[in-house]
């Protein structure tokens, strides 16, 4: 059972962390599209100032040393699901090239304005070479959102170290899945003494473990290895 | 010294059969048993919790242990994982011992004393000696409390 939440170690990045509720930062998984097998990523938007926000994507599984092109799009018509409805570009990252391992990490620094609501629906990763080809999209707005209402992410991640987890208060909305991201030294777990399901294998550094809040309320969870070693996360309603 | 309380952690193990814990003058004492697992084969020992004023202390006796090797041991609460067995019930720390490394023999003694608040009932089920380097190894536990609730 603890198998099919335990994710094999990626490459984690910058994008950990983050109350989505906070709105400092939110977390986007991209989803492969077409024939891409095995590519995947995250987008991440850190939110500094008013007139300041950052863009980061992470991502794995590219054509090593392939050139590609990555765009934000604002929501288009030919369709509600953000992914398929062919907007126009509004802000795009620097050009990259995936390196030998097929992995890049790309920044891009913007006007919060420029990606406000559903100029920002979007992002997708084009080859540099066919920009019809896109392997990897992020949806920024959900279908059946309010048009120009930003949601928060579906998910969000708690670092795991040593000995302590980050953020160790972290309020997000039902529905909400957390993954703790191993990223100390030694072995450390997730466990509840409220929630029976809530209960993480022994996690080894680049170890995930993810679990799914349904229900509003306030959670403790804690490593049963390390003293003092605890966390709360809060679900309020969406 | 050392060496007697040693001596004195088997006459109490054997007096006690397989009765883990013995009231007395002497404070509480509950006996480590060895958890299903191949660390630390022959680890044994007691722990010894003797109320002094408004607090609580805890000694450690613990033998044949890997020399020279360091560990931790804490107090737990009575965790999700059973309401019968606390040390397979996975509870979280309630108080943490003082880092310790066994002698040249694997010997080892260790003592904390801490507010009986934060060991109370369910609060301090029982105690876990884990491997320093990889807690999740724990050779030797003494369970304190038998039944959740």
């Amino acid at each position: 059972m603890f198998r099919r939440v335990l994710i094999s170690p990626l490459i984690l990045s910058s994008f950990m962390l983050t109350p989505a509720s906070a709105a400092t930062l939110q977390l986007f998984p991209f989803k492969a599209l077409g024939t891409a097998g095995g590519v995947s990523g995250q987008l991440s938007v850190r939110t500094l100032s008013p007139t300041q926000s950052v863009s980061t994507l992470t991502l794995r599984g590219l054509t090593p040393g392939r050139a590609y092109a990555a765009h934000y799009h604002a929501l288009g018509k030919a369709s509600a699901e953000p992914c398929a409805s062919q907007g126009p570009i509004t802000l795009g990252f620097p050009a990259f090239k995936a390196n030998a391992r097929g992995q890049a990490t790309i920044l891009l620094r913007a006007d919060p304005a420029r990606i406000a609501g559903t100029l920002g629906a979007y992002v997708n990763v084009h080859t540099a070479s066919d920009l019809t080809v896109v392997p990897l999209c992020a949806a920024l707005v959900k279908t059946g959102a309010a048009r120009g209402t930003p949601v928060a992410a579906d998910s969000v991640t708690v670092k795991v170290g040593d000995n302590l987890f980050q953020p160790a208060s972290l309020s997000v909305p039902a529905g909400t899945m957390v993954t703790w991201i191993h990223t100390g030294q030694i072995t450390h777990n997730v466990l509840s003494l409220t929630v029976a399901d809530l209960k993480s294998p022994d996690l080894r550094p680049g170890d995930r473990y993810s679990y799914t809040f349904k229900t509003p309320g306030t959670y403790t969870y804690y490593c049963s290895y390390h003293d003092g070693m605890s966390a709360t996360i809060t679900v309020t309603n969406r | 010294m050392f060496g007697h309380k040693i001596v004195l952690g088997m006459a109490t193990t054997a007096l006690l059969g397989s009765c883990s814990m013995m009231m007395g003058m002497g404070g509480t004492t509950y006996t480590f048993k060895h958890n299903p697992n191949a660390a630390d084969p022959a680890a044994m020992g007691k722990a010894v919790a003797i109320r002094k004023d408004t607090m609580v202390s805890t000694t450690l006796t613990v033998s044949g242990l890997t020399p020279n090797k360091a560990y931790i041991a804490h107090y737990h609460a009575f965790g999700p994982a059973s309401s019968t067995d606390p040390c397979a019930s996975n509870g979280p720390v309630t108080l943490g011992f003082p880092s310790f490394t066994s002698d040249a023999s694997g010997n080892a003694s260790v003592t904390v004393s801490g507010d009986p608040a934060k060991i109370a009932g369910d609060m301090g089920a029982y105690i876990n000696v884990h491997y320093a380097s990889e807690p999740s190894v724990v050779p030797i536990c003494a369970p304190v409390k038998m039944t959740k609730g």
